[in-house]
């Protein structure tokens, strides 16, 4: 094994306890809905979620690091350049986040001055952590970026996939630096604010899971390079061609003018096409390999990402992109359910066939199968189904009865949170959470444990060509 | 727009998606298989397409701008499945692709 | 013309070209509407009113002519008894805005729609009709004092962030000001159900 890709390992599974420390400040993010006063004073809504949304950047993007760390070797045959370094930023990575989140937990918020955006909270949406920070993170892109541009210099050669994550790595690294600035003007701040968060998760993180599940094909069922890499074109071409002006459906309410209206709208509504055809693609390979892979579970979370990602952002978001709609979904549980759903079809999922498929490569087995990854399987995408489809119904009644008739004041907003319809969706959203931290309990068990798949009477035939 | 014509429109568009999901699956399934099922079941997706496009045209209180994209939508909706599936045959037969599962890298 | 058509989509360049294309068009289309944006939001634009707009009174009343719902700047309106000079009232607005930050409001409350759906949004809270029973002085007073010791109205209570009270009128100037910017008509109806 490449040292890069035990660096691989070590993100991976540093990974998988921060989408536990995640799953674990969303159980208790939800209690807050359900129990009227709880904690108040003492460890507030906020912090709780703070933890819950930036435990989600954290994993996500440590579980692409650790997938792009565990392929890059593979790709160009060679040790990865820098590796020394990046191996010393990982722990630097981890014990930045250890230190952040003990400052959230018992310092939580600092008075208005300087010194709390560098040093406790700077109190941006997703980009809460301290500004000192920030600065760690962007070091540890920064010298991953010259781990991936680099190797492919010094070997003198790259692949397609290859140069297509390193043109992605450049507008993703750079878009980091709205993790810094605070800006008076609100409506300047969250302009630029969505250029970080939509570019992100609608732009670069697509091109860089794309690259990801390209790699992750090549290795799991033996797909065509060519193949693969005119898929990836495609498929960049409509995602970016989509998702760059896309970004206008996040500035309809914000003070912008309105000719986004039409532009944000119009993109958006073209934002599920790059997606249909990640699912006819999808099942083109499922079916072509009759549903069979050695590495299962990896094969099966594949397929979760591409109808993931298309239900939840495609479906979930078509529904809400309309200004007419939007309107009213705006800022509600709606939005929630939108988001949860797509976080988990179009990333949560890639990150996990990637940790199977690196747990099957590095303790040399030759497939994985057994029970653990189907109970898994199941509690995490009925747990995620569940909390989607409560936050869902929440979420319409809200943008109805607190939005459109209530006209969006206090009291509309304050009646909405006692209104039974809503109170049960919060109920549903913490059982669905319990059921999806159960799931994630078995995907750990199961990781740790996880035994290699015994070759089958249908595989040898299979193989004898039937 | 009223309170109840918002929710039943936002739930036309997440069904129109949805359908056009349902006939890319379905439709991809059945060339797959050639399951008579299958093939019944991507019609019926394509027909609720076609109907949810038409409610939406013409029930809903949307501007018209986006009721010509939606019909748009409809009908490149109704494309992507087969274009797409006959790029994908045609890319895997250049590379003469054998269907048998593989653990090893290529 | 279908042999054209085949060797040029089983060409991958074909699609790599077309990718690149696509993304540097899209680029500079954004890149140019971003130029024209950030114009029309700086502050002073019709958008986007100056800081000192909290020396006037603001409203949101239904604007035939948009069939929306707008901000409308009226005449002398002070806060904390005092009339903000341009610079002055810049200053005040920004040290609101690091309350905002420090305090993380928006992992609670939305503004203009964005942040977490625990609490309300504020986008209008200067005008909510909670407050407008108060005129503009006294209403400034009120919110300010609430800041700093949040009273428990119904089943959701805000916590008590240690605001202080030279804190508390900076944020509150803040939501004076954010509640004059055009945001295109939301909230829609915001206050018209109580009858404002």
């Amino acid at each position: 094994m490449y040292r890069s890709q035990r660096l691989g390992l070590k993100y991976l599974t540093a990974s998988t306890v921060m989408f536990g420390a995640m799953i674990a400040f969303g159980v208790l993010s939800s209690i807050y809905y359900i129990r009227p006063g709880f904690l108040l004073n003492v460890f507030n809504f906020s912090t709780a979620k703070i933890i819950h949304i930036d435990g989600l950047v954290i994993w996500l993007l440590m579980g692409f690091l650790g997938a792009i760390y565990w392929f890059l070797p593979q790709e160009l045959e060679r040790e990865v350049e820098g590796i020394a370094l990046a191996e010393i930023l990982f722990w630097v990575f981890c014990a930045a986040v250890a230190v952040v989140v003990v400052v959230f937990l018992f310092v939580q918020y600092g008075s208005a001055t300087e010194a709390s955006m560098w040093f406790i909270n700077q109190g941006r949406k997703y980009v809460e952590a301290p500004r000192w920070a920030a600065l760690g993170i962007a070091a540890v892109m920064g010298v991953f970026a010259f781990n991936v541009i680099g190797t492919a210099v010094k070997a003198r050669k790259s692949t397609g996939i290859l140069t297509v994550l390193i043109l992605d790595l450049v507008p993703l690294v750079v878009l980091y630096f709205d993790a810094f600035p605070e800006m008076r003007n609100m409506s300047q701040d969250l302009f630029w604010w969505w250029w970080l968060v939509h570019l992100w998760v609608e732009a670069t993180w697509e091109v860089l899971i794309g690259c990801i599940m390209a790699w992750t094909l090549i290795h799991l069922v033996g797909a065509s390079r060519r193949v693969v890499e005119s898929w990836l074109y495609v498929e960049v071409a409509l995602v970016l061609g989509t998702g760059i002006l896309g970004l206008g459906h996040h500035y309809f309410w914000i003070g912008t003018p309105r000719y986004w209206f039409a532009i944000g709208g119009f993109f958006s509504a073209l934002e599920p096409l790059p997606l249909l055809g990640m699912v006819v693609h999808a099942v083109y390979d499922a079916g072509s390999h009759h549903l069979r892979a050695a590495n299962r579970p990896a094969f099966y979370w594949t397929l979760a990402e591409a109808f993931g990602n298309f239900i939840g952002g495609g479906v979930w978001g078509f529904m809400m992109t309309l200004p007419q709609i939007n309107m009213y979904s705006h800022g509600t549980q709606w939005t929630a359910s939108h988001g949860h759903f797509a976080f988990w079809g179009a990333y949560g999922c890639g990150v996990i066939a990637v940790l199977y498929l690196a747990l099957e490569k590095s303790r040399g087995y030759e497939g994985i199968d057994g029970r653990a990854w189907k109970w898994s399987f199941a509690l995490l995408n009925i747990g995620m189904l569940g909390m989607v489809g409560a936050l869902l119904v929440a979420g319409m009644d809200q943008a109805f009865y607190e939005r459109a008739i209530g006209g969006s004041t206090w009291n509309a907003f304050l009646a909405m949170q006692g209104r039974p319809w809503f109170i049960e969706g919060m109920w549903t959203r913490f059982a669905s959470g319990l059921l999806f931290a159960c799931g994630y309990g078995i995907l750990v068990y199961d990781l740790l444990a996880a035994r290699p798949r015994e070759a089958t009477v249908s595989d040898s035939m299979a193989a004898a060509g039937s | 727009m009223t309170p109840s014509q918002m929710l039943a429109t936002a739930i036309l568009l997440g069904g129109f998606v949805a359908a056009a999901g349902a006939c890319g699956l379905l439709y991809c399934a059945a060339r797959i298989s050639g399951h008579k099922l299958l093939r019944a079941g991507g019609y019926v997706s394509y027909a609720a397409l076609c109907l949810i496009a038409f409610a939406l045209v013409a029930f809903t209180p949307l501007h018209v701008g986006w009721k010509v994209l939606i019909a748009a939508s409809c009908a490149v909706y109704l494309m992507i499945p087969p274009v797409t599936w006959r790029y994908l045959t045609r890319l895997h037969r250049e590379e003469k692709i054998q269907w048998y599962p593989t653990s090893s890298a290529r | 013309m279908a042999e054209l058509e085949q060797r040029y989509t089983q060409d991958p360049l074909f699609w790599r070209a077309g990718a690149i294309a696509t993304t540097i068009f899209m680029s500079m289309v954004l890149a140019a509407l971003t130029i024209d944006t950030l114009r029309q939001i700086t502050p002073g634009s019709p958008r986007v009113p100056s800081y000192d707009v909290v020396n006037n009174s603001i409203t949101y009343e239904f604007d035939p002519a948009r069939a929306e719902y707008a901000p409308k700047v009226g005449g002398e309106e002070l806060i904390f008894g005092h009339k903000y000079s341009a610079e002055e009232a810049s200053d005040l607005v920004g040290k609101g805005k690091l309350v905002i930050q420090s305090r993380a409001c928006i992992d609670c409350h939305t503004f203009f729609g964005n942040g977490a759906y625990y609490a309300p949004d504020l986008t209008r809270a200067w005008m909510d009709p909670v407050w407008m029973r108060y005129a503009g002085p006294k209403r400034a007073d009120k919110l300010a004092v609430f800041l700093m010791h949040p009273l428990r109205l119904g089943a959701r209570a805000m916590p008590d962030l240690h605001i202080q009270r030279d804190e508390a009128e900076a944020a509150v100037a803040y939501l004076k000001w954010m509640s004059s910017v055009d945001s295109n008509g939301f909230p829609d109806r915001f206050g018209a159900a109580s009858g404002q």
